[in-house]
């Protein structure tokens, strides 16, 4: 797990390139950054290409919308590209980070639409992968 | 409703059920289902449309609960915490009265039938007024029994659990009165102005108190004589089951400023010097409105609302908010932070909110602190538990539990017919205490307990009860139920609790906030154990727990709702370890699209049928509602929202009104108290849409809704306190499409179906 989120914060900073898909084996070189065996299809590599994935775990202090988190982060907002949502909202950032309690709620929004925390504090945006 | 009666003669005793009696009848249904078949009358027509028990459990300490051991005695009092209520700021520093009495008396007081008036229109006994006198000098000597909610005495002032339901009235004496000036047609137009806003007064105010405090008032109109005299007319207070009346004060009972006044107050309520049917001479409850109520329309609904906080027991709001002007003494325990908007503040009082005809989030708060009980939500525990109704005889058959405080007994109706057949109940009489009957025990003080249905021992079949005694005057029990047999034990804990009811823990039994409105400190006691743990909410807020995160995400959610500033907090219990939770919020009422000043009743169900506890905010009126879809996963409580719009006041019942495993909304309007409302049902589909089902319902009922016929489908039992023959229709939901008419059943005489009430 924790390889996983090394691997997408290497994805935020953009230091990934598009990735080669090579059919059934589907093998991508350099590797995309799936979300998880929880949300098949995430950040996976798809016709050539690493689809969006959920990004880093950010406070409703930083942020107000995923087009600005992506954008923040090098990258460009997946209007609902992740499990057909655009964030996932998490109850904080510690339960954001928590390795246990990776699956928050996926919700479908415009990209330039705020977040709708409701009570809770914490996010992941639904961004490009490739640069 | 003749019908109605008839038919229930044959099948239940004219006493009541008693032992193993059958309530109900066998109802030979034949092809005519639905509303128009057997059992049915004239009073709806349908416009349109039409597991296993939870293990038992050893509960090694819960069993030294039982009476007679009192080292078993569940105490939370140990909790460390602030004052409970915090007296009033003007009796907490004021100096002793140096006034006598009669000084007193001629000061502040002026004799009104029944007892005095205080501070305009606030109706005290002389035995209350005693008792103010002797609390403002500081009189040492024991003034006996206290009889009001004084600071830091001894029970609240509020109507028993079976009066609540039942708060008949009609309309007396309006002038000027067409039959006294036969040819004066301005003096008839008059007449009949004056009496239709005193209906539009009373119909507005006792829905929104209604809404806020599950109270039933019922308006028994054939009894309104408007034209007669005070002694002669048709609607006598405490005859023909006339709670009060409502009239126009004459001459110096209520002119000028005076817009209204009362003494219908709940510490009047078991005193045998008020009229009743043994006692037509007794003082009469009445609610008088002066001209200057009767002549404006903005006028008469503030103060059909303000008489009618009277009415329910509420002392005025003015005297807890710092102004100098109004404040003469106050002796009332706070159930709120002190409210300028509160519709019992008089508005000529500096600070106090001018020309509010509508309830505060205070006022609607405190009355449901006051009127509204604790349950377990067996709709939504039924996932797990597959009984999603209250059952109680050990069976998985659903029930009702009838509290009879005068008979200190519980009755337990159990139903007995199959899915397809009428429904019918077996009935027991269970006694408080535990012992068989005949029940003793004194009445005073069971009239004063306030009963919740939960789960803390055997199963989910055989329910328990929590009955407290808010104060330091009353006893709060916890009654243990095995199916056969209550056992009854001394409940410790602060007074003036708040009790919030829900399965917090690993299992689906229940545990028990125990909430003290405000900064004073909480706890989460564990019946099964015994244990304490710390649960302290600091703000004044409705608890509505709910599974937002359905049976994934650990024990029940509690939502707080905070009316005033229109803010929510969230408490997402965890797993680990058990007892745990995480607080999300608050947050404000802006964020969530909520406005400033709305009335919202947060109205739980699963509208979706995907396990997890979805709310609609309903906003009577033109503002706009909301349904919030829980889209939450295992650890985070996350909504979709959907506007919606309900115009009109209606009482809401939740149950699955067609079988379909989603709850719907049951929008239930009493054409006699508003002959052109119709009822209508929100069918809820897995989309959250919904089909609307429109009936027409003449009568104002206390209903019970429950799958009586364990068919999957939701039930009605039409509660009718205020019917002399305490006869209640039946409807039973046939197909999932349509509701057969049961023959009606004879509810017990003053009984109140426990857990049933506000968003019932």
């Amino acid at each position: 797990m924790n390889r996983f989120l090394s691997i997408m914060t290497l994805v935020a900073v953009g230091l990934t390139t598009a990735c080669a898909d090579d059919g059934p084996a589907a093998v991508c070189e350099p590797a995309c950054a799936p979300y998880g065996p929880w949300l098949p299809g995430v950040g996976e590599c798809v016709a050539g290409n690493c689809t969006p994935t959920f990004m880093e775990c950010f406070e409703n202090t930083e942020f107000s919308t995923c087009q600005a988190q992506c954008e923040a982060v090098g990258s460009t907002c997946a209007e609902n590209g992740c499990a057909d949502g655009t964030y996932m909202i998490h109850s904080n950032l510690e339960d954001c980070t928590n390795p246990e309690m990776i699956i928050g709620g996926v919700i479908s929004r415009r990209c330039d639409e705020g977040i709708d925390w409701q009570v809770n504090t914490a996010a992941r945006c639904c961004c490009e992968q490739d640069p | 409703m003749l019908g109605a009666a008839l038919a229930v003669a044959g099948c239940a005793p004219d006493d009541g059920p008693q032992g193993e009696d059958e309530v109900g009848g066998t109802g030979d249904l034949g092809g005519e289902l639905g509303p128009g078949g057997p059992g049915c009358d004239e009073n709806w027509v349908a416009l349109d449309g039409a597991a296993p028990p939870a293990p038992d459990a050893e509960l090694p300490e819960f069993q030294a609960l039982v009476a007679g051991e009192p080292t078993g005695t569940l105490d939370v009092s140990a909790v460390p915490a602030a004052p409970l209520v915090a007296p009033p700021p003007t009796l907490a520093t004021r100096e002793p009265m140096t006034l006598g009495w009669d000084e007193f008396v001629e000061a502040y007081a002026d004799p009104w039938p029944g007892g005095w008036l205080i501070d305009g229109d606030q109706f005290v006994t002389s035995q209350q007024l005693r008792d103010i006198y002797q609390v403002l000098t500081n009189d040492q000597e024991s003034p006996g029994p206290r009889l009001l909610a004084f600071s830091d005495e001894i029970f609240d002032e509020v109507w028993s659990e079976p009066r609540k339901l039942e708060l008949t009235w009609c309309v007396g004496v309006v002038f000027p009165q067409p039959n006294l000036q036969p040819n004066n047609d301005a003096a008839a137009e008059k007449h009949q102005e004056r009496y239709e806003r005193i209906l539009r007064g009373m119909e507005h105010g006792t829905k929104a108190w209604e809404r806020a405090t599950g109270v039933n008032f019922v308006h028994l109109a054939e009894f309104d004589d408007p034209a007669g005299g005070i002694g002669s007319g048709s609607c006598q207070p405490g005859q023909n089951n006339i709670h009060f009346r409502v009239r126009m004060g004459i001459s110096d009972e209520c002119a000028g400023p005076c817009a209204g006044v009362t003494n219908a107050t709940p510490i009047t309520e078991f005193d045998p010097q008020w009229a009743g049917p043994d006692n037509p001479g007794g003082f009469e409850r009445e609610l008088l409105f002066g001209p200057r109520a009767l002549d404006s329309e903005q006028e008469m609904q503030i103060t059909a609302r303000h008489e009618l906080g009277h009415v329910l027991g509420f002392a005025h709001e003015h005297l807890a908010f710092d102004q100098d002007v109004c404040n003469e003494f106050t002796v009332w325990r706070s159930l709120t932070p002190p409210d300028p908007k509160s519709v019992m503040a008089n508005d000529t009082c500096p600070g106090a909110a001018k020309d509010q005809p509508r309830l505060s989030g205070f006022d609607r708060l405190g009355a449901f602190y006051q009127y509204s009980r604790a349950r377990r939500n067996p709709l939504m525990m039924g996932g797990a538990s597959l009984v999603h109704d209250y059952a109680y005889d050990g069976s998985e058959r659903p029930g009702i539990a009838w509290f009879t405080p005068l008979d200190n007994a519980i009755q337990q109706w159990t139903s007995t017919g199959s899915p397809g057949q009428a429904i019918t109940f077996s009935a027991v009489e269970r006694c408080l205490d535990g012992q068989p009957p005949p029940c003793g025990g004194a009445v005073e003080t069971s009239v004063g307990l306030r009963p919740s249905p939960l789960f803390v021992s055997g199963t989910s079949n055989d329910l328990d009860l929590l009955l407290l005694g808010p104060g330091t005057g009353l006893p709060d029990f916890l009654v243990t139920n095995d199916g056969t047999s209550y056992s009854s034990a001394a409940f410790g804990g602060p007074d003036f609790t708040i009790p919030v009811i829900g399965a917090f823990g690993h299992e689906i039994d229940d545990q028990i906030i125990v909430y003290r409105p405000g900064p004073a400190s909480d706890s989460l006691l564990d019946p099964r154990s015994g244990a304490v743990h710390p649960a302290d909410y600091a703000d004044y807020a409705f608890p509505i727990p709910a599974r937002f995160r359905g049976f994934g995400g650990g024990g029940n959610d509690v939502l707080w709702y905070q009316p005033d500033a229109q803010t929510i907090e969230i408490w997402e219990w965890g797993q680990i370890p058990e007892f745990s939770f995480e607080r999300q919020g608050p947050v404000p009422g802006q964020s969530i699209e909520l406005e400033p000043d709305v009335e919202y009743m947060p109205l739980i169900g699963d509208f979706n049928g995907d396990d997890r506890t979805d709310l609609f905010w309903y906003a009577p009126g033109l503002p706009t509602d909301w349904l919030w879809l829980s889209v939450s996963p295992q650890f985070t409580v996350i909504f979709d929202r959907f506007e919606r719009q309900v115009m009109s006041e209606f009482r809401p019942l939740i149950g699955d009104f067609n079988g379909d495993g989603i709850d719907d909304i049951f929008w239930y309007a009493a054409r006699s108290e508003t002959p052109d409302a119709l009822s209508v049902i929100w069918q809820f589909d897995e989309g959250g849409g919904h089909t609307p089902r429109v009936f027409s319902i003449n009568g104002d009922y206390a209903p019970v809704v429950g799958d009586f016929d364990d068919d999957g489908c939701s039930d009605i039992l039409w509660h009718d306190p205020a019917d002399p023959d305490h006869v209640s229709p039946l409807w039973r939901c046939v197909g999932g499409d349509a509701f057969a008419c049961d023959p009606p059943v004879e509810a017990p005489p003053d009984g109140f179906p426990i857990g049933s009430g506000l968003y019932g």
